[in-house]
């Protein structure tokens, strides 16, 4: 009650419902403009640099993940596009406007937090309607999100009430209904068990590709922002590593930590010692010569080779290139897959069978033939550092 | 871009700040300006006086060592029943637990002038405990060694000793069980555990807990009145001299105190607050001597401990209540001894002296004051919170918001009424309004502080940065989500304020010129030797109070 006094005093001092209107503030023309122009944004906390020069462009309609692992800035940089954190450089352009010092509440960006940060104190319905209530907008786009979700029947339900999953759509659902068009979801399926993170993300992908809605969608977990993005975007320390569409990227990571990061594989250090014209010999200690396609980028080299890509051969193809005899020393079950641990000389080869018959459970123990298709072996330059070690992992 | 949230931001900064500068921060830090402005003064009266020479300075110094030796024994006891008492409280699972609790509290809620009076009855009547048990204990009985009053003394340990408990307990429960859980499974014994584990990790909050007592023990003025005799502390010096007119000296002693106060709580706090590391004291060779002796001592010591801590709130807390009741009952219908009818409490409440309408009226006084003293600081603490919180500069006046719950309460009277009053900026008078004004300046504090609390347990930052995505302005946010989800830590310190400000008795004295608050009229009452009434009104007090602490235990859960 005592609290209106301070309202009024607020209303008098600033008519609070007024448009913003922004006179002024740089209009770029240049070309087909992205939606959402994320532009040389530089954040510290301290001596931490969390985010270091981090440009992308993001296209009207788009699902972009932002993907690294923890620690990376993405969190950071979510909260600076939706101008609850200032850049330290940096410029934020949205649909043609700079938003970088505009108020969090005038951009039109909704920000689904991890934990989604559901209002406790209010109904589902409250919850969903509350940005509609803030802007002024009417309430019947708040009607249509919950019903989208299939929530409408909840709606006098309280979040605590509400199961994990029902909780990740009301959330969802509440930011739809305030109206914006772009979406920032900070790690929306990690809360959900395995099955349910499976399911909603491609509910997830549906929904805003009916509404035709932005999203940018920023996840620690590889393999799900693979499957759900339009393109995606890795983060390392605070600096971009590659952007690009989920195959693009995992098929050429630009760098050792992208190869690593994107999925296991095996990892061997080498040394060339020969090369022809569109190939090259490479000693690895413990293994023997391997031939790998293409041109050696420096004489010390990481070779990085997927498990789907090596394949088991029989003694027809003994002679091929790249055909190793190894022992296997465990048989991983992994549904439709099995994964092999194949010692091979001294090193330890990763490599992923289909499961057609009982024939690969059974091969533990046993020597088998493998080859290492010399078209899909990744190189990368070694820079001394320990191949296994994963901080994320 | 400085625009529309930023102004907001700007708005709702300026107001909480300047709000709480008037109301808070300028009257608890005005005696000690009043040092410098009027030192000429002050040294002619003090230091220099024509006739009485240095006398003043000579008394000055009499009165603050009686308060900082009563302060010192007064921690020290408040350590040895506080710390078992809070590890019974937060450790142990007994029936009646949450009543055991309620009564550790009940000292920091009750009017300390009925609780003074309360505990005077029953240590010195002819028919009290000690009475009972062969020692004669009288006002001006002193405790060997420090010669501080005994009364005075289980005064102030009962009314500081909570401050201990509350800490410490909040501390363990925040620690939690499962490092003594492993202690032990790695074969320590429980005092062995809690002397390497439990107690380092206690220690910041400990302190904390000792130096709010310490301030408390220092400043308390209702209780210690009642009590008094002839040995006078600082805080009473105050009061006296207040009366006597006598300013200079009055001023002096004041902003001493509140100066004694910062220099001790700040470098603690900051101290608790940053270090975390705890250094070997014990060498390792009597550290292996004292672990042996540790592995064969009985396992009596938790006997021990449960019963200093029952012990300590029976004699403290439960005791005086209950002899203030009996009291209540043999002195209803006319004096147990004399058997006169004059000395009932019925024939003093209604015979030609009327104390009816002086309790009831001074009783109305009392909760109008509280109302709206609470009205006005939970207004001032809601528009507070959300700015300490969020702001830079948050922590500072966190810090300084300490202040008021530490400076002694006669001090903060004497500054009220030297600068409001027609001897400052003679905006408000001496009465009504001048108490309310004296009153907001220690709720405040109190209701910011729950609200703080529950501010930082719900991880607000986060549904407010939500809400302020879906386009909600920094005021839309406050109105919608802060302060709807703080609200119960609001509330119960509001409550909290109102029964702080009920039972203020120090600083009220000072600054109500005509009108009469429940606890100072007991205070008068005790002094005018009707002490019928005084039972009386003490123990409407005392049960008003016991009323609210039940809601708010209540709210709490």
């Amino acid at each position: 009650m005592p609290l209106y006094v301070t309202k009024l005093c607020y209303i008098v001092v600033y008519n609070k419902r007024r448009l913003a209107f922004y006179p002024s503030l740089g209009y770029y023309n240049h070309g087909p403009m992205s939606y959402l122009e994320v532009l040389n944004i530089s954040k510290s906390y301290g001596d931490v640099r969390a985010l270091v020069d981090v440009s992308f462009e993001v296209d009207e309609g788009e699902y972009f993940c932002i993907v690294g692992p923890t620690g990376a800035g993405k969190t950071t940089l979510l909260k600076i596009i939706a101008g609850l954190l200032k850049p330290d450089h940096g410029r934020i352009v949205l649909d043609g406007v700079d938003v970088t010092y505009m108020p969090s509440e005038e951009r039109g960006v909704a920000y689904m937090p991890q934990g989604y940060a559901l209002f406790p104190h209010m109904t589902v319905w409250e919850n969903v309607a509350y940005g509609a209530a803030m802007k002024g907008l009417s309430k019947e786009r708040a009607i249509m999100a919950l019903k989208m979700v299939g929530l409408l029947h909840r709606k006098n339900s309280y979040p605590h009430e509400l199961s994990g999953g029902q909780q990740q759509r009301v959330a969802l659902a509440r930011a739809i209904a305030s109206g914006s068009r772009l979406l920032l979801l900070d790690e929306p399926l990690s809360a959900l068990d395995l099955l349910l993170n499976i399911e909603l993300r491609y509910e997830l992908r549906r929904y805003a590709k009916e509404l035709g809605l932005t999203v940018l969608h920023v996840t620690h977990d590889s393999e799900e922002a693979m499957s759900i993005a339009d393109r995606l975007l890795v983060l390392n320390k605070g600096r971009v590593q590659q952007i690009g569409e989920p195959e693009e990227v995992y098929i050429k990571p630009r760098n050792l930590f992208i190869a690593k990061f994107l999925g296991d594989a095996t990892m061997l250090r080498g040394r060339v010692i020969d090369i022809e014209d569109d190939f090259f010999m490479v000693e690895v200690e413990g293994l023997g010569l391997v031939k790998v396609r293409g041109h050696p980028p420096t004489k010390d080299l990481v070779l990085v080779i997927r498990p789907e890509d090596i394949l088991l051969v029989d003694e027809n193809d003994v002679f091929d290139d790249n055909v190793f005899k190894g022992k296997v020393r465990d048989v991983e079950f992994q549904g439709v897959k099995a994964r092999l641990h194949v010692v091979v000389g001294e090193v330890e080869v990763l490599l992923d069978a289909w499961l057609d018959s009982g024939y690969i459970m059974s091969l533990k123990g046993k020597h088998v033939l493998l080859k290492m298709p010399s078209n899909r072996i990744l190189v990368y330059e070694d820079s001394g550092e320990d191949l296994h070690y994963m901080p994320w992992r | 871009m400085l625009r529309r949230s930023f102004l907001h931001n700007v708005l709702l900064a300026l107001g909480a700040i300047s709000l709480l500068t008037v109301l808070v921060f300028l009257p608890s830090f005005y005696l000690l300006t009043f040092i410098f402005t009027r030192w000429d003064e002050i040294y002619n009266e003090i230091f220099a006086h024509p006739l009485i020479g240095d006398t003043y300075w000579k008394e000055i110094g009499r009165y603050l060592s009686l308060s900082l030796r009563l302060a010192l024994t007064t921690i020290l006891i408040d350590l040895i029943i506080g710390v078992p008492l809070a590890y019974l409280l937060s450790r142990g699972s007994f029936p009646g637990k949450s009543l055991l609790e309620d009564l550790t509290m009940l000292p920091l809620v009750i009017p300390t002038s009925g609780f003074g009076f309360a505990t005077m009855l029953a240590w010195t009547a002819s028919y009290g405990l000690p009475a009972i048990l062969g020692f004669d204990i009288k006002v001006d009985t002193l405790v060997p060694m420090v010669n501080v009053p005994l009364l005075m003394l289980i005064i102030h340990v009962a009314l500081t000793f909570p401050y201990v408990v509350k800490t410490v307990c909040g501390a363990l429960r925040d620690i939690g069980k499962s490092y003594e859980i492993i202690a032990s499974s790695l074969g320590s014994k429980p005092i062995t555990t809690f002397r390497k584990i439990t107690m380092p990790l206690i220690v910041p909050s400990l302190l904390s807990g000792l130096v709010l007592a310490f301030a408390r023990s220092l400043g308390e003025t209702g209780a210690t009145m009642i009590v008094a005799g002839v040995s006078t502390t600082a805080p009473i010096a105050v009061v006296k001299w207040e009366f006597e007119n006598k300013l200079a000296p009055a001023a002096f002693l004041g902003a001493l105190l509140v100066g004694i106060s910062l220099a001790i709580i700040v470098p603690i706090e900051y101290l608790a607050s940053s270090s975390r590391r705890a250094r070997r004291l014990i060498p390792l060779g009597v550290e292996v001597l004292l672990v042996r002796w540790e592995r064969k001592a009985p396992g009596r010591l938790r006997l021990f401990r449960d019963i200093i801590s029952l012990l300590s709130i029976a004699l403290l807390v439960l005791l005086p209540i209950a002899v203030l009741a009996y009291n209540a009952m043999i002195y209803w219908r006319q004096d147990p001894y004399t058997g006169r009818m004059e000395g009932g409490i019925l024939y003093q409440l209604y015979g030609p002296a009327r104390y009816i309408d002086v309790i009831a009226k001074s009783m109305m006084t009392s909760l109008i004051v509280s109302s709206l003293a609470t009205l006005i600081s939970t207004y001032v603490a809601m528009i507070s919170i959300p700015v300490i919180a969020r702001s830079g500069y948050g922590r500072l006046l966190r810090i300084m918001l300490k202040v008021p719950l530490v400076i002694p309460t006669s001090a903060l009277g004497l500054a009220m009424i030297l600068l409001w009053g027609p001897r400052g900026l003679g905006l408000v008078p001496p009465g009504l309004w001048l108490i309310v004004l004296t009153h907001v300046v220690f709720s405040v504090p109190v209701i910011v502080e729950t609200g703080l609390a529950s501010y930082f347990e719900t991880n607000l930052p986060l549904y407010e940065d939500t809400a302020r995505s879906l386009g909600a302005t920094p005021y839309d946010v406050m109105e919608t989500i802060t302060i709807p989800m703080i609200r119960r830590g609001i509330i119960a310190g509001s409550l909290l304020a109102f029964t702080h400000s009920l039972g203020e008795t120090g600083a009220t004295f000072i600054v109500m010129g005509d009108h009469t608050t429940v606890s100072t009229l007991i205070v008068n009452l005790v002094e005018s030797l009707a002490i019928p009434a005084s039972i009386f009104a003490s123990l409407v007090l005392i049960l008003t109070s016991i009323v609210f602490i039940v809601i708010i235990r209540h709210l709490i859960e």
